[in-house]
């Protein structure tokens, strides 16, 4: 459409009865077409980064919301991301196990990470989606509020944590990117083991 | 006997005792590799392995793996009592007698000297001493094997047409068969929508009828005025005509679906029961195919033992799932080896005694409901509870206080309690404490329970309750708070409504009568560690709901919000990292998909009645349910790598009336006081991984925890031991050998 000055103080009257004729199908298949050509360059368009030593100088991760944190974990450990409706709580279990959840007919015990580091999980709006994550021969859902992106981080860029050996460190904009093996290595995840 | 039950029996124990192995060597080397990890629970499990691998080569008669595995039982305990090191030249000796065992499984002949050699070092090395450094030494007198160990082949019974499948991919089918019932509760649930549907448009159908004949007489007035409205509004009423035709025309299509559907869910629904029953049946074996394993075991231990003993099956044709046949052979041959060794008393003796000279011992298999429930009779000695009891202060587990109070049925279930033996000599054939207790897991595995019923001079009865399905299961749903959880229906006795005032104490404990009899009572959120609803803390409602449950061996009423009707539930596991949470048996899901969790019957009667076992999870409640009913009890970290230390202390301050959580070490100390919520810790100084001190100086480095009181707890009585535990930050320090039982109680409660 026009972008000058003075077209703007005139009416597009083209323009108008066009809009007008939104709902036109014709147009409507047209618009979509257009918006999936648009789509196709972007995914066939070559990677700006396209130095192959960056794939393995990066890591892949899936990044997500839960209260006031941020968490990324490496996809390659995720099994299934989910929405739920119905958590069933455990009596008996650590704190951090907020319950179980039925995930395509099995039962995943579902991780709340900030009870788990110790941290306050006051909500006002209970998480509702999941990440399933496997390591160690454990399969655990890890709550989220939010599940946002899969993005691809340089190791470079990811400031290690000292303090906490179940991160494998903190990115630019805060995100902490968990090191699931590690966190799924603490015994006090199994209940009633020796 | 025959011959072919011999060769069947031979198979199944060489592919039993290849499995010992494998378990054997990779635990070994795990052991060996780290030496420094704290390795009980592994050595538990070799324990176990080589007690059960002893009495399986007895069985079949195969004397060397018998011998090898008796030297590997002692070494393992003198190895728990920390009385034997896993150095490389033991563990060596250790592989030798491994590789023994492989040899004549493999069925390959041995050379005897070499054997002889192997066993005597074995023999040494539970004696304490060094194992000579060569092997093939000049033999030693005896000659070890038998030759039916050496010579025999395996045989393979006759086979006709059939196939043999491996268990796993049965299992996975038995998994789809489950998928298959939850996606038959699925369409039923859509039927009901497709119904709520065809009830909407009734409705609306009903609306039409009655607005119709105005429609009409208002479609007639149009057509004869033609002012300029009458247009628009007669074109609206055309389209509304055609409205209905369209809601009429997709009623039609509805109702189609609806009846093709009704149809699809009965042929799925026929197909689904049918190919569950046929899943089943293949996996069904009788009980009989056991039998002549039982009393080859009987024939055996009875000229061992110069015993006459008459074993009778009764119930060989009741059917039961191949896993819960193979799950309950151990546990039954360790009843039946109990019921020779320490039931069934010498001929002499028992004609003494007015009883015949020949000892019976049944078995009895029988289907009750949902149940299958295999018991072991004798008519021996039985068991006198007072002995029991006796052993049981002797051991720590309760008090002369606690004992006195003790009913003798509730003393006699501590035979399940592990490593429990009142049995003081060890023999090669039982008694060596290790078995009950494995009785116990095996059948509670199987979501079973098991019960003892012993009349001293009498017999004892020993009953083994197993549900005869394992992916469904008819319960009854109960409603706590807003959680809802289901039990077993074979295990409700009956639902009761009582009044607060109805019930009484005894012994500190809630009872209610129920036909007459005493019953005790508690609450299930008490029982499960569950808070309260707000509002009534403390207070039972005037109007009481409860549920009465039979456990194995006792009987309880739980007071409960709500009861629902009985339905039909598919069975899921729990992941493994909460399969072991106490009180929990299992989980379910409902037709909607949500998950209910299937409530452990034993375990919540034990809880309520204040008998726990050992290896409690996390925030298990325990002792006297009624205490939580009340308030908070203080929290207690007691950490000790000795067992025995840490069930002393776990005893004393449990009968305190502290709530009590152990660690092995500092380590795992560590991780458990994260959880928050303790109100001392009590420590030993010399642990692996991490030790005291480092603890201390941990805790007290620590934000949140250096404000809890630390109690170092030790052998060590040096004046410097002393101020390193102070330097370390430790609020007090106790030394052992003065330790005694109200002293720790004064010091603990001087800071709680």
């Amino acid at each position: 459409m026009t972008s000058s000055e003075e077209d703007k103080q005139q009416v597009d009257w083209a323009a108008v009865f066009e809009n007008l004729n939104w709902d036109d199908p014709a147009r409507r298949e047209a618009t979509m077409r257009e918006r999936l050509r648009q789509r196709a360059l972007q995914y066939a368009a070559p990677v700006q980064n396209t130095d192959i030593s960056s794939f393995e100088d990066s890591l892949t991760v899936l990044t997500f919301g839960l209260g006031n944190e941020f968490f990324a974990v490496n996809v390659m450990s995720v099994r299934h991301v989910r929405k739920f409706d119905n958590i069933t709580r455990v009596p008996g279990v650590p704190a951090f196990y907020r319950g179980v959840v039925n995930i395509r007919g099995q039962i995943v015990t579902m991780l709340d990470l900030r009870l788990f580091f110790g941290l306050p999980a006051q909500d006002t709006k209970l998480p509702r989606e999941t990440i399933v994550v496997e390591a160690n021969g454990l399969q655990l859902g890890l709550l989220a509020h939010d599940v946002q992106d899969i993005v691809v981080i340089p190791r470079a860029t990811i400031q290690p944590l000292r303090e906490l050996h179940y991160a494998l460190g903190v990115t630019a904009d805060r995100i902490t990117i968990l090191d699931v093996e590690q966190i799924f290595e603490d015994r006090r995840l199994i209940v009633g083991g020796s | 006997m025959s011959d072919s039950i011999d060769a069947e029996l031979l198979n199944i124990f060489w592919i039993e005792v290849g499995e010992y192995l494998d378990t054997l060597n990779t635990t070994l080397l795990e052991i060996e590799t780290t030496p420094d990890d704290n390795h009980e629970a592994r050595l538990r499990e070799m324990n176990r392995i080589a007690h059960s691998m002893k009495g399986a080569a007895r069985t079949v008669g195969i004397e060397v793996i018998e011998k090898i595995a008796f030297h590997f039982e002692t070494l393992f305990e003198k190895a728990l009592n920390g009385k034997f090191a896993f150095t490389p030249d033991a563990c060596d000796v250790l592989y030798n007698g491994l590789d023994v065992i492989q040899l004549v499984t493999a069925g390959e002949e041995q050379d005897e000297t070499t054997v002889t050699a192997i066993l005597n070092q074995l023999e040494k090395l539970g004696q304490g001493k060094r194992p000579s450094q060569e092997i093939a030494v000049a033999p030693a007198v005896q000659t070890t094997a038998d030759p039916r160990a050496t010579t025999s082949t395996i045989r393979v019974p006759m086979v006709e047409d059939m196939l043999r499948v491996p268990i796993p991919h049965m299992d996975n089918l038995m998994a789809s068969v489950s998928e298959l019932l939850v996606a038959r509760l699925h369409s039923e649930e859509l039927q009901r929508d497709i119904n709520a549907l065809r009830m909407l448009h009734t409705r609306w159908q009903r609306e039409w009828r009655t607005i119709r004949a105005a429609y009409i007489r208002l479609l007639r007035r149009l057509q004869n005025d033609d002012s300029d409205l009458s247009l628009e509004l007669s074109t609206l009423l055309a389209f509304l005509e055609t409205n209905q035709r369209y809601l009429a025309e997709a009623n039609r299509h509805l109702i189609q679906v609806a009846q093709r559907m009704t149809q699809d869910h009965l042929r799925l629904s026929a197909l689904v029961d049918e190919m569950q029953n046929e899943v089943s049946a293949m996996r069904l074996v009788t009980f009989e195919t056991a039998i002549p394993t039982f009393q080859r075991v009987i024939r055996d231990l009875a000229r061992e033992t110069n015993k006459q003993i008459q074993l009778d099956v009764m119930g060989g044709g009741v059917a039961l799932d191949k896993r819960v046949m193979d799950t309950l052979r151990d546990p039954i041959m360790h009843l039946l080896r109990n019921a020779v060794d320490h039931g069934i008393e010498s001929a002499d003796e028992r004609q003494q005694l007015g009883k015949p000279a020949e000892g019976q011992i049944v078995i009895f298999a029988e289907q009750r409901g949902s149940e299958i429930i295999i018991s072991v009779h004798d008519d021996g000695a039985g068991i006198d509870p007072s002995i029991i009891k006796k052993s049981a202060i002797k051991r720590g587990l309760i008090t002369d206080q606690q004992a006195s109070k003790l009913s003798d049925d509730d003393a006699l279930s501590y035979i399940f309690y592990p490593g429990f033996s009142t049995n003081e000599a060890v023999t090669a054939i039982s008694g060596r404490g290790v078995g009950m207790d494995i009785v116990r897991d095996r059948v509670e595995s199987l979501r079973g329970g098991v019960s003892i019923r012993s009349l001293k001079g009498q017999g004892t009865t020993i009953s083994l309750h197993v549900p005869i399905s394992l992916t469904r299961l008819h319960c009854v749903m109960l409603q706590v708070g807003d959680d809802i959880f289901a039990v077993p229906s074979s295990s409700v006795l009956r639902m009761l409504k009582t009044k607060r005032d109805d019930l009484f104490v005894t012994q500190g404990r809630y009872m209610v009568l129920v036909e007459g009899q005493a019953i005790p009572f508690t609450s299930l959120p008490g029982v499960l560690g569950m808070p309260l609803q707000e509002g009534n803390e403390s207070q039972l409602p005037h109007e009481i709901r409860a549920i009465v449950l039979q456990a194995a061996d006792r009987t309880v009423a739980f007071a409960v919000d709500d009861m629902e009707a009985e339905q039909e539930l598919i069975l899921k596991p729990l992941g493994l990292e909460i399969a072991g949470t106490q009180h929990i048996a299992g989980a379910a899901l409902l037709g909607s998909g949500r998950v209910v969790l299937v409530l452990d019957v034993n375990d919540l009667a034990r809880t309520a009645t204040g008998m726990t076992f050992p290896a409690s999870p996390p925030d298990a409640v325990a002792a006297s349910s009624t205490d939580n009913m009340k308030k908070q009890r203080p929290r207690v970290l007691v950490v000790d790598d000795s067992i025995t230390t840490r069930m002393l202390e776990k005893n004393i301050l449990e009968a305190a009336g502290f709530d009590v959580r152990v660690a092995v070490d500092g380590t795992e100390a560590w991780g458990i006081l994260g959880e928050g919520g303790f109100d001392i810790v009590i420590s030993d100084v010399e642990m692996p991984r991490m030790n005291g001190l480092e603890l201390v100086e941990q805790i007290k480095a620590h934000e949140r925890l250096q404000t809890t009181p630390v109690i170092l707890l030790t052998s060590r009585d040096k004046p410097e031991h002393l101020e390193a535990g102070m330097k370390a930050g430790a609020d007090a320090y106790l030394v052992k050998s003065q330790f005694e039982q109200d002293e720790l109680l004064n010091l603990v409660k001087k800071f709680v």
